[in-house]
């Protein structure tokens, strides 16, 4: 029993370590509070996402998103494009959105 | 006669040359923006957008115009509808071109003055009784149009925009042509406060009254967090400008 749930446990913990935790985006175009919260509002349209967080210096757009539940590029194409940002690049990490935000805030500093 | 000073054509140059955190028409679809103007002595306006989708918004406003003698007050309210005609989003900076136009409803006071001739009552006919002056107000309303647009460039350090904005109507036209020109003394990043120290120059014109046309060279404070924005300043003859913007 002990070793079932044991192998559960590792399952578990490499499943989640191999699932994207964020959506890193790079988006041109970003230079006030007003573009964040367009962007902002325009992906929490979307269900599956949880928490955004924008860096107008580093250009940075990061999703966190509900589960295991990934976002389509096309999706987040449109949600950049109808806030009336170029969405650059997409990126699937491991960080977590609580490691996005220490980063930023460090090379704030 | 305007004189142009040689403020205006700095600001105009600044502009040109670098050609935003300048009020918008349309901030994000879905979006809904109050936006309010006061020039002391000139005029006064407020405005109030919907924007259904990231390139469009519609609203109305409301514009009280000052004038003078027999021409007092000038009102217009209007709806209009803006348009973002084009946005270039480049890295770390965004360019804009906007336009606008709709409907106008205008309204202006008048005072009427008449001299009526002397009145022989019959008592005095060695002194004749003087003329009497009378006068009276009326308002005058009309139906217009009004037409504009504005170009803006922006980064976190710098931001410069062009605007023109026309009302017109068979009572009274109104125009008034604006340059901005802003620096940030610091970057800023999302939810941190923006502080920009703004040069305006803005040309008054139109047939509204004589003593509305002017140039006008201003220095404002903006400060822009989150979903307000507000600037305050004087103009170099010390009349009080101030703007606000709301995204809801």
């Amino acid at each position: 029993m002990k070793r079932l749930l044991c192998l559960g446990t590792i399952l578990m913990l490499a499943s989640l370590s191999a699932r994207a935790t964020t959506i890193e985006m790079k988006v041109y175009g970003m230079v006030c509070g007003f573009c964040a919260q367009g962007i902002e509002a325009s992906l929490r349209k979307n269900p599956a996402v949880v928490d955004v967080l924008v860096s107008l210096e580093n250009k940075l757009v990061v999703v966190e998103t509900r589960g295991s539940e990934d976002i389509d590029d096309a999706a987040l194409t449109k949600a950049i494009a109808d806030a009336g940002y170029d969405l650059k690049a997409v990126a699937r990490t491991q960080r977590t959105m609580a490691e996005h935000r220490a980063g930023i805030e460090l090379a704030a500093k | 006669m305007r004189t142009m000073t040689p403020g205006f054509f700095l600001v105009l140059t600044a502009s040109l040359l670098f050609q935003r955190a300048e009020a918008r028409p349309i901030v994000y679809a879905h979006s809904a923006t109050a936006m309010a103007d006061y020039s002391e002595g000139k005029m006064s306006e407020a405005q109030f957008f919907y924007a259904p989708r990231s390139f469009v918004s519609l609203g109305v406003g409301y514009m009280n115009i000052e004038g003078s003698g027999t021409h007092p007050e000038h009102e217009i309210s209007y709806f209009r509808v803006n348009f973002l005609a084009k946005r270039w989003n480049m890295e770390a900076a965004q360019a804009n071109v906007f336009v606008w136009g709709g409907v106008d409803n205008a309204h202006m006071t008048q005072i009427v003055s008449f001299t009526t001739p002397p009145v022989d009552s019959g008592h005095n006919h060695d002194e004749p009784a003087p003329p009497s002056e009378t006068s009276y107000e009326r308002t005058i309303g009309a139906s217009g149009w009004n037409a504009g647009g504005q170009i803006d460039f922006e980064t976190r350090r710098i931001y410069s925009s062009v605007k023109t904005d026309y009302h017109s109507s068979s009572a009274f036209t109104h125009r008034v042509d604006m340059v901005q020109f802003g620096i940030a003394p610091y970057v800023h990043d999302t939810n941190e406060l923006a502080t920009w120290l703004v040069v305006c120059a803005t040309r008054y014109s139109g047939n509204a009254s004589a003593s509305h046309e002017d140039d006008q060279l201003s220095f404002l404070l903006r400060f822009f967090k989150k979903r307000t924005w507000i600037e305050a300043g004087a103009t170099t003859d010390g009349k009080l400008q101030a703007r606000a913007m709301f995204s809801l």
